[in-house]
């Protein structure tokens, strides 16, 4: 956007040979306008109006889109064939690369020290992610899974093998989560969100043909056995051949242990919360029956 | 699974699930209006709030359907493709295109072939074999269908899992002369 | 340090000793600037009680660049006649230093000037059409009246909206910047509330035809309000007034130190947000 630097320097300098820039200097970009196309109302353009004489053409009787003249159209004799069964069912998670992550904490758009999930790429504006669209959260893919270089704990909502290999190999700690689609968008735009002063939903837990992604701990499933977990990531470590290094520093590992509750959905804050922007405090329920069901 | 009100689509709301249910269609109403003619078959169907159509069952209760065959007129396919609907001003997609094609992510459309269940028993191996193959759609037939569609459908996928994965993408383009650019990488 | 891309003059002297050899005086120029230049001397005129100079060589920049270079201005004072530099100030490169967009810079204008159009053209329905309603001899009029003029319709796009003004605000400092039209004062304090002194203030530092004089707030000191009323073309704003028709309609721009760090800060908290505009409800904000 707002460019900076040796090349802005030098048109800068140009600039003070130039007179002074003042109303009677400014003009657009060549090809910023485009000519208003009116197909109907212009000079030169009366009496027919660019429709011709007589006929279909005049007199809006066209025939519809792949008529082929009463002949069994094209997109009618072609064979019925359910692609598009379940459609609006089936689940989507959009991608987002290693190298992209790589490259958002060199940039310096993530905290290190804090864990990285659904919500720190929403808010990092350079992820896009609507439940309008089915998205349910991030798809870590395995581009730049070779030069990844930072050790950090990371949630995602789907991940491959060799992601995970990437990420436990510098020392990091990487799990698969399931958030449903109401936490999906309180977190995908949470100043938003906030905005409605609504309590913190209570995330459900995935739906049946999901279940079972998430309690493997072949996938570091949120669900899964932590001792699973454990050998599994021994397992992979034997795959791919590399050795799972040790942490020595107490903070580093306080900050890789961290992990939510199931029904939690942001880091510090449990359901049933609700914060106030305006009167900068957090409420808390109050009454049993709120506690019991956002504590179950 | 016919839809009992498939000639009216246009004039009606979009179809639910819970719309059909409440409809009350007896199953031999769906055969065909080829026993009356078109000006006749207008009069008898009055549009009304909830779907419902009084008039016409008035009539039809005391006939016998001739022939057992659903029936497809001209007027079928002679479907206009919506773009601004009475009720809400949106454009609707053809169902048609929807129940046999399917567009990947990098604008092709899919579609089986014509005849691939029929007189298999004096096909060849091969011929099944293809016949069986799932096939593009050319650039003007792709076009066409692109029309008839709403951006919903042309919106990119992104499935985990997805069979149709390998062929999201175009490859190889150059050999067109095809520049395809890389996406945009803002750090 | 850096580059600096101002033009430091040599002598404090106005340019009129140069002018003198080569044309000949007229006669305004001959009266007024030799006795008002000895500052010190005269007892009407308050001269500070300041440490001595410079008093600031650096600012702290808000989001400071590592990699470029922030670009530096003279800070002046409006106490006395003559210009007294009282020191450097830091300013920030994306704001001050931005490529000029000039088609940028027209957008912003031509936004502005769209904005203020309010169109009350109309037409006429039926019922507003002049004529009766009673027997067919007082027949309504069938030509409409109040036709629309057509070419008039200004549509604002609403894409993108945030970042072109701020971009453009930028570019325009910039641009001032510059060319030398940009000038940052420790506050806008003058002796007397006299428009002549101001007047002739502008006049002895080249300051321009028309001068537009920025604070932090819109309440600013007594003695320049009432000299900059008396004149049409030295305008006064505060940092929420700030615009770009404004900045390049004015020959100069004068900046108080408050004003720029307010600027900045409110600029720079933009640029660096990684908010996305929420485009729907715009203009609530």
């Amino acid at each position: 956007m707002a460019q900076a630097g040796k090349f802005a320097d030098k048109a800068l300098q140009l600039l003070r040979t130039y007179p002074r820039v003042a109303l009677n200097n400014l003009k657009d970009m060549p090809g910023a306008y485009k000519k208003n196309f009116n197909k109907r109302r212009n000079a030169g353009k009366g009496k027919t109006h660019g429709r011709g004489h007589k006929g279909m053409g005049q007199r809006m009787t066209l025939p519809p889109l792949g008529y082929e003249g009463g002949q069994i159209p094209f997109h009618i004799r072609i064979p019925c064939e359910p692609y598009y069964k379940d459609h609006e069912f089936k689940r989507q998670y959009p991608p987002f690369s290693l190298l992209q992550v790589q490259r958002l904490i060199d940039m310096g758009l993530v905290d290190l020290n804090e864990p990285i999930d659904l919500l720190t790429f929403c808010n990092t504006a350079h992820y896009d992610c609507s439940i309008e669209d089915n998205h349910y959260g991030v798809n870590l893919t395995e581009e730049g899974a070779d030069t990844f270089q930072a050790q950090i704990n990371i949630e995602v909502q789907h991940a491959s093998e060799e992601v995970i290999a990437a990420v436990e190999r510098n020392g990091g700690v990487i799990t698969t989560r399931y958030y449903d689609p109401e936490c999906v968008k309180a977190m995908s735009n949470v100043l938003k969100f906030l905005k409605t002063s609504t309590p913190i939903p209570k995330c459900k837990l995935p739906p049946q043909d999901a279940f079972e992604y998430y309690s493997n701990a072949k996938n570091r499933g949120y669900l899964a056995d932590p001792e699973e977990i454990v050998q599994a990531r021994i397992e992979l470590a034997q795959k791919y051949g590399y050795e799972l290094p040790e942490i020595s520093d107490k903070s580093q590992k306080e900050l890789l242990l961290r992990r939510k509750d199931p029904r939690q959905i942001f880091y510090g804050l449990e359901p049933g919360w609700v914060i106030s922007l305006k009167d900068q405090c957090v409420l808390k329920p109050l009454a049993e029956e709120h506690q019991k069901y956002y504590a179950s | 699974m016919a839809a009992p009100m498939k000639k009216f689509t246009g004039l009606l709301p979009p179809l639910c699930k819970a719309f059909s249910a409440c409809c009350h269609v007896k199953p031999a109403l769906t055969i065909s209006n080829r026993l009356y003619t078109p000006i006749q078959s207008a009069r008898t169907y009055s549009i009304l709030p909830n779907g419902s159509f009084p008039l016409r069952r008035s009539i039809l209760q005391n006939y016998t359907p001739l022939v057992q065959t659903s029936v497809r007129t001209r007027m079928d396919w002679a479907e206009p493709t919506i773009v601004c609907d009475k009720k809400e001003g949106k454009p609707q997609s053809n169902k048609n295109v929807l129940k046999r094609f399917k567009r990947l992510n990098c604008g092709l459309w899919i579609r089986t072939r014509a005849g691939r269940s029929k007189k298999l028993w004096r096909m060849g191996q091969q011929k099944k074999w293809r016949h069986r193959l799932h096939v593009v759609c050319n650039a003007s037939q792709s076009t066409l269908l692109d029309k008839m569609v709403t951006k919903y459908w042309k919106k990119k996928t992104y499935f985990v899992d997805d069979p149709y994965e390998p062929y999201q993408k175009r490859t190889k383009m150059e050999k067109f002369g095809v520049d395809i650019q890389k996406p945009k990488f803002v750090p | 340090m850096s580059d600096a891309i101002f033009i430091v003059p040599s002598d404090n002297k106005p340019g009129r000793d140069n002018v003198t050899t080569t044309g000949s005086l007229r006669a305004e120029d001959k009266t007024d600037v030799t006795g008002e230049l000895e500052t010190a001397s005269d007892p009407h005129l308050y001269v500070p009680d300041r440490p001595p100079l410079p008093i600031v060589t650096s600012r702290q920049l808000e989001y400071p660049s590592e990699h470029l270079p922030s670009k530096q201005a003279w800070l002046d004072t409006m106490a006395t006649l003559e210009d007294e530099k009282l020191g450097i100030v830091d300013l920030h490169p994306k704001i001050f230093g931005t490529y000029p967009r000039i088609d940028i810079l027209h957008n912003n204008v031509d936004w502005q000037r769209k904005y203020r159009f309010i169109d009350y053209s109309f037409a006429r329905s039926r019922a507003e059409m002049p004529g009766g309603g009673k027997s067919p001899t007082h027949r309504k009029r069938l030509v409409e009246l109040g036709r629309v003029v057509s070419g008039h319709l200004y549509i604002i796009k609403v894409e993108k909206h945030l970042t072109k003004r701020v971009h453009g605000l930028c570019c325009a400092l910039s641009a001032k910047y510059a060319q030398n039209k940009l000038i940052i004062v420790d506050s806008l304090e003058i002796p007397k509330a006299d428009h002549q002194f101001l007047e002739d203030l502008i006049d002895v530092r080249f300051w321009g035809f028309s001068t537009l004089f920025v604070d932090d707030s819109d309440i600013m000191p007594r003695n320049f309000s009432l000299a900059v009323n008396q004149i049409p073309h030295f305008n006064a704003m505060p940092v929420y007034g700030l615009n770009v028709y404004s900045m390049l309609k004015h020959e100069t721009l004068v900046l108080t130190l408050a004003a720029v760090e307010k600027i900045e800060s409110k600029l720079l908290q933009i640029l660096y947000s990684a908010q996305k505009e929420d485009v729907k409800f715009e203009y609530n904000e």
